[in-house]
């Protein structure tokens, strides 16, 4: 019991010590607070009465302090001052806190300290302090990859506010480490230095070891914004870094310095990295300069899908006036492209102007706009068109609702069928044609019903949409559409034999041939032509019954449905039929048995070839023709021997439809028939299987006395088509043909050249009724051929579009304008600037002009500058030319360089100088032209583009053009520029000198010919070829002794040039010359001489020279040996003549032998006897009969010369 | 009596200081311009005693500034003494062809630069008081 007592007192006194300790600690922390809160306040109050006097005398007050207050509160109000006043940071503070130790400690604790918390807390006063010996520290803190986060932000923030210039070069050295999480932040510390940092980061930019920090420096430098940087990045931008490329684009369009334009246009052309070229492209748009649209234009299409991505971006950046480049966009291959180039018209009101231009009154602009709203609803913006379905505009709603189907989101099915109640009829018909397009279930149920409206066009847009529904989805449908076949209503009926014939199935097929027997034709028809088309078999013998309907439709659909259901019995039922066949009929009926294939039809036949009747004959005829088997060929070769003229001409027309050779040769056999029916069937024939081959025998019947023949031959010639074809029919002469058919056979070659012919023709109206007339009786594929070839875009055969088929030819040249303006597809932009740039039209040039700024394809700019060089008369296509030559592609370049030639005034024609500079020989060699015309007479202009040219390269190409020039105002220049040390130069300039062909040029030229350089003395010498001028042949002798072999070799090339007896004396000298090929050339050189005296330099030389320059001299010298033998045969001086036979059998008797043997027949005894003389010592056998030919000459020296040679001979 | 005054002619900024300080120091007044039209521009706002410009600058250059300098008759008798990096037969040509005094290769020694400067200004001024009596029309 005592125990428990006890041990009871002792727990309660613990409980009330602790409760005493516990108490008495937090009144002590109470006590303590109250007093630290005390010494704050009192320090705070002295230390904002120091804050008026800039905290000047705070060492002192801070040593009085240290005694009396607690060294923590102090800190803590100091560093409350320091965050809440920026001023604080003076010297005064910093030595306050340097005086406390505070500095020391913090720069310790910065990276010594265990708790995060103290190290950014130092790292923060350490900033606000702005003490840059903490810069080593905080930079080292922000590389610790194992420092927390929080430090290494407070580090970062307190690097911004040191704001110590000095450290700057540390700072961007400090970039060139790879480290994710500090390298931004110091990139954003630097960037806050403003443009204090930009020398700092352009020495970084051009000598930083490491890339990184190169980098880095760069996007920096694009931050700061300072335009001091441009240069130095303009020259980072061929780095071989493709990083470093990006970043610095990326920087010069943070500058937006307009320096930077054209080294980014470079670096859009000519960087092959994708990225690189993508941000040269924004940055292009940030610059803001329009100049840069045609390029960026152009970049869309770039292959990479990122670079067209960019380009847009940067165009919508430039908002340009004219949009058609993004809604080009807008079909780009891919979906990204699309969508970004839809969202760029959006923003720059495109939509809100098409969606206006929609409802417009004009037709033009409506379909523009509908092509546009569609193409950006497919790109992704289709809600954006829903939106309008509930416009309170009844067009607006038509429009809308008829652009939702071909834009074929199927979702927006709901929005559609909710228009079905709609009051405007025609806002209904709009949107059930679209419910069409988009297939969607929900709302078959809804058209089938509009099946049974008691409106037809309602019932018949509810058929066309449903035909287009999916055969399953239509199924579900088959218990209503079945009550609706066996409708009383025929159009009901109608209807729903329509639709349901679109699902498959034996069901459905039954319900068919059920309708075979129908009241209404059209159902009967219908069902027949259905029944064919799924190969219903169980179905020919009431088809077989439908030959014999009431109706000729009726009979022709059955016939082409047996066709197509094929087999035996249907053969047999079409067969039985024939005799009694209307021709719409038979033709029904053979092309079904053709289509059963040769083999098929053959052992049939042979019956019908047999039979008496003409119409069953025919009928095999036409089926062998329409089976285009080469076999059916031979057998249509034998009926061209009929007697009866139709089946002649029948079966030309069958050869007609089957390609092989035996078709073409029986045709061509066929143009020789008695018969023009023959005839023109032939033509016919080989205008649809024959090639280029037959061009020459299709023009000769260009010529048949029958003018059908001829004409039908014009447009057999038209339909093999092509330049050549357009040629002939040209060469014919207008009146030989039809002027209509001339236009469609014209027309129908497809020849570029020959589009504009047909269109300008057809401006006549009268002559455009008679071709319309004369289509109408040409087969359908002879119009789609013609309309496609006056269109810019091949026209489909089955194109139901009615005004396609128009021939206003200002709606034809609109098209081609449309074209080329509109079209998103290259090959249609290409043939229309082709077909624009041959009409003689002002908006031709106008869009020509147009597509030449901006047309993003380079062969479209390339045909738009062909086309208006060739009207270079008019200003427009003058403005036009002039813009190209700064074209980026250097093909458009080099056209519009020479088109302006003929008009470019000297201001005009600067930019093609910048042009010289290109790496493209044939561009520069272009503007070497070009400027040499433009600047004839005008040479000062040159002189003056020349004036300060420190690169040789263009100091060469200056000297071009003035040697093209050849003015004698640019003497002094050139003989300057001979001076050069360049060698190229020197020889350029004695080149230039020699075109100015003035004494004082040549003497300048012959100064030089002491030039230390080989090429510049060849040079000099092949300038001088053809200057005969004694002080030239004087200053030549001297360069006999040059070191050189080439010189002297050319030394011989250019005496042979000189008219002059002291040249020859020199050829003949450097005949003697040790070198072979120096002496062989001067052989040469004496034989090519104009000089009379040089044969004889020539012939007594060939005596004393060696072996091999007589060698290389016989090999090089056959060239010059026509005009030898032309002397020996008419030179009037017998002497002459007679030097020519001896230098022929001094070059090569034996190779010569037949020239020199017509000198045997010479008036003069001389030439004679030197041409015996010659072939004394040939072969027998070939100069025997000629030189006995002469024992009966009338002199007796040439006599006995021939008796000598015909001795030795002997 | 007012300091001669020379026009300096560099598009490079520490080209450009440097040339000014040397001139300076010589004791002359100098203005400055960074192309050949801003040059052209400065001679008819002021026209100075003595041109010094450099060959090869953005835009006009210090062949064509002078030229058109050389056609104004208000400043064709300012003497132009050009520089340049590069001395070829075709720049003395040109020099020579506009009417330069002289053409300097760069880099220059500022000594014998001052030297030019004051040879030129001095045989001017000595030109200017050798000017022949007026014409007194054939009388004396």
């Amino acid at each position: 019991m005592t125990f428990i007592y006890t041990s009871v007192v002792a727990l309660l006194s613990i409980s009330v010590l602790a409760t005493f300790v516990v108490v008495g600690r937090g009144a002590l922390r109470r006590a303590l607070s109250r007093k630290l809160l005390k010494q704050a306040v009192e320090v705070r109050g002295l230390l904002q009465g120091l804050r008026e006097r800039n905290y000047k005398g705070i060492d002192k007050l801070l040593f009085d302090m240290r005694d009396s207050y607690d060294l923590t509160v102090i800190e803590d109000e100091l560093r409350t001052l320091l965050g809440d006043d920026v001023e604080m940071t003076s010297d005064a503070m910093r030595k306050a806190f340097d005086l406390l130790g505070l500095t020391d400690r913090y720069l310790k604790n910065l990276r010594a300290a265990s708790a995060w918390q103290t190290r950014a807390r130092s790292a923060t006063a350490l900033g606000q302090l702005a003490d840059p010996r903490a810069v080593p520290g905080l930079l080292e803190t922000m590389r610790d990859t194992r420092e927390d986060s929080d430090v290494k932000l407070a580090a970062a923030e307190a690097l911004g506010h040191i704001r110590d210039t000095s450290i700057l070069p540390e700072l961007c050295a400090q970039l060139g480490n790879v480290d994710e999480w500090a390298s931004p932040r110091l990139a954003k510390v630097i960037a806050g230095f403003g443009e204090e940092a930009t020398m700092a980061l352009l020495d970084s930019l051009d000598s930083a070891p490491n890339l990184n920090a190169r980098i880095w420096s760069a996007q920096v430098l694009g931050k700061i914004r300072d335009r001091r940087a441009t240069n130095a990045l303009v020259k980072r931008l061929n780095d071989r870094s493709e990083q470093m490329r990006i970043s610095v684009a990326n920087a010069l369009g943070d500058i937006a310095d307009n320096r930077a334009f054209r080294p980014l246009v470079e670096i859009i052309l000519r960087d092959p990295v994708p990225a690189v070229r993508s941000q040269a492209a924004t940055s292009l748009g940030r610059i803001g300069d329009e100049g840069a649209l045609p390029l960026l234009v152009n970049s869309l299409g770039d292959p990479e899908y990122w670079m067209r991505f960019r380009a847009l971006e940067a165009i919508e950046a430039l908002a340009p006036k004219d949009r058609s480049p993004i809604e080009n966009a807008l079909s780009d291959s891919n979906p990204e492209v699309r969508r970004r180039a839809a969202l760029a018209l959006e923003r720059l009101g495109a939509l809100e102007e098409a969606f206006a231009d929609l409802v417009s009154p004009e037709p033009d602009k409506e379909l523009a706009a509908r092509t546009r709203l569609i193409a950006v609803g497919r790109a992704g913006l289709s809600e954006r068109l829903a939106r309008h379905l509930d416009d309170k505009n009844v067009f607006m709603r038509e429009r809308i609702a008829s652009l939702l189907g071909p834009v074929g989101d199927s979702g927006h099915a709901i929005d559609l069928l909710r228009r079905l109640e709609d009051d405007s009829e025609e806002v209904r018909f709009a949107a059930i044609e679209s419910l069409g397009d988009l297939g969607n279930v929900v709302s078959c149920a809804p058209l089938v019903a509009l099946l049974s409206h008691s409106d037809s066009m309602h019932r018949n847009q509810a058929v066309s949409a449903l035909i287009r529904f999916p055969s399953d989805v239509l199924n579900q449908e088959f218990s209503s559409l079945a009550a609706l076949h066996a409708s009383e209503s025929d159009e009901e009926r109608f209807a729903a034999t329509q639709v349901v014939s679109m699902v498959a199935g034996d069901e459905v097929d039954a319900m068919l041939r059920s309708s075979l027997g129908d009241r209404y034709i059209e159902v009967r028809a219908f069902a027949a032509k259905t029944l064919g088309s799924r190969g219903a078999a169980e179905a020919v013998d009431e088809l077989g019954l439908c030959l014999g309907d009431a109706e000729d439709r009726m009979r022709t659909a059955a016939a082409t449905a047996l066709g197509a259901i094929g087999g035996d019995r249907a053969i047999e039922l079409l067969l039985a039929a024939m005799p009694q066949t209307s021709g719409e009929q038979r033709d029904s009926i053979c092309a079904t048995l053709a289509a059963l294939g040769y083999d098929s039809v053959r052992p049939l036949l042979d019956v019908l070839m047999a039979s008496e009747d003409v119409k069953t004959r025919l009928g095999a005829i036409w089926t062998l023709g329409k089976t285009g088997d080469p076999r059916a060929a031979k057998l249509l070769r034998l009926m061209l021997q009929e007697e009866d003229t139709l089946l002649r001409s029948s079966a030309a027309g069958a050869l007609g439809k089957i390609h092989c050779d035996d078709s073409v040769e029986g045709l061509e056999a066929g143009l020789e028939d008695p018969s023009p029916f023959v005839r023109s069937a032939s033509v016919n024939g080989l205008g649809k299987v024959g090639s280029s081959a037959q061009f020459d025998r299709l023009a000769s019947v260009l010529r048949d006395p029958d003018p059908f023949v001829r004409n039908r031959a014009a447009v057999a010639l038209g339909r093999l088509g092509g330049d050549k074809a357009h040629e002939l029919i040209v060469g014919v002469g207008s009146e030989t043909l039809d002027p209509a058919l001339r236009v469609i056979a014209l027309g129908l070659t497809g020849s570029v050249r020959g589009i504009g012919e047909p269109l300008q023709a057809m401006k006549n109206p009268i002559l455009r009724h008679k071709v319309s007339d004369a289509l109408e009786k040409e087969e359908e594929a002879v119009r789609v051929i013609f309309f496609s070839n006056l269109r810019p875009k091949p026209l489909s055969e089955e194109s139901p579009m009615r005004e396609e088929r128009q021939l206003e030819p200002d709606a034809l040249l609109e098209q081609f304008l449309d074209a080329l303006r509109n079209s998103q597809e290259t090959a249609t932009r290409r043939r229309a600037a082709a077909a624009l740039g041959s009409m003689h039209d002002a908006s031709a040039i106008e869009s020509l002009a147009l597509a030449l700024a901006r047309d993003p394809d380079a062969e479209v700019r390339q045909l738009c500058a062909q086309g208006l060089a060739t009207h270079s008369q008019e200003a427009r296509a003058k403005s036009a030319l002039l813009k190209a030559i700064v074209d980026p592609q250097p093909d458009v370049r080099m056209l519009a360089i020479d088109a302006v030639a003929e008009f470019a005034t000297p201001e005009e024609a600067a930019p093609i100088f910048e042009s010289l500079r290109s790496e493209h020989e044939s561009l520069v060699s272009t503007c070497e032209r070009s400027l040499a015309r433009i600047f004839a007479g005008r040479v000062e202009g040159v002189h003056d583009w020349m004036m300060g040219q420190d690169n040789a390269e263009m100091q060469a190409c200056g000297l071009r053009i003035l040697r093209s020039i050849g003015d004698a105002r640019s003497l002094g220049l050139i003989q300057a520029l001979l001076q050069s040390n360049d060698p190229n130069l020197r020889v350029e300039s004695a080149r230039a000198l020699a075109a100015l062909k003035i004494p004082d040029a040549i003497r300048a030229m012959l100064d030089a010919l002491g030039d230390p350089k080989e090429s510049v003395r060849v040079g000099i010498l092949k300038a001088l070829e053809g200057t005969t001028r004694a002080d030239v042949v004087e200053k030549l002798q001297e360069s006999c002794f040059d070191p050189s072999v080439i010189v002297r070799a050319q030394l011989t090339v250019t005496l042979s040039t000189l008219d002059s007896a002291q040249a020859v004396e020199i050829l003949a000298t450097l005949a003697d010359d040790t070198d072979s090929t120096i002496a062989g050339g001067a052989l040469l050189g004496l034989l090519r001489s104009p000089d009379q005296e040089s044969q004889h330099q020539l012939l007594s030389a060939l005596s004393t020279a060696g072996n091999d320059a007589k060698r290389m001299f016989r090999r090089d010298s056959h060239d010059s040996m026509e005009e030898i033998a032309e002397q020996s045969r008419s030179a009037l001086d017998g002497d002459v003549r007679r030097r020519g036979v001896e230098v022929m059998a001094a070059v090569d008797t034996m190779r010569y032998a037949t020239q020199i043997a017509e000198a045997l027949q010479d008036p003069d005894a001389k030439v004679r006897l030197a041409a015996t003389l010659a072939l004394s010592d040939q072969d027998p056998e070939r100069v025997g009969d000629w030189l006995r030919a002469l024992l009966d000459d009338p002199v007796a020296e040439v006599r006995d010369a021939a008796k000598r040679a015909l001795f030795r001979i002997v | 009596m007012s300091r001669l005054r020379i026009l300096i002619v560099d598009d490079e900024p520490d080209l450009l200081a440097a040339l000014v300080r040397s001139v300076k120091a010589a004791g002359y007044d100098v203005s400055t311009a960074r192309d050949g039209e801003s040059a052209i521009t400065e001679v008819a706002r002021q026209a100075p005693d003595l041109i010094l410009s450099d060959v090869i600058m953005p835009g006009v250059n210090g062949f064509q500034a002078t030229r058109k300098l050389k056609e104004n008759e208000a400043s064709a008798g300012i003497p132009v003494i050009l520089m340049s990096g590069k001395v070829g037969p075709a720049d003395k040509f040109w020099a020579a062809e506009v009417g330069a005094i002289a053409l300097l290769k760069k880099p220059l020694d500022t000594r014998d630069l001052i030297q030019r400067i004051e040879d030129v200004l001095t045989s001017r001024k000595r030109l200017e008081t050798s000017t022949p009596p007026p014409d007194d029309g054939g009388k004396a």
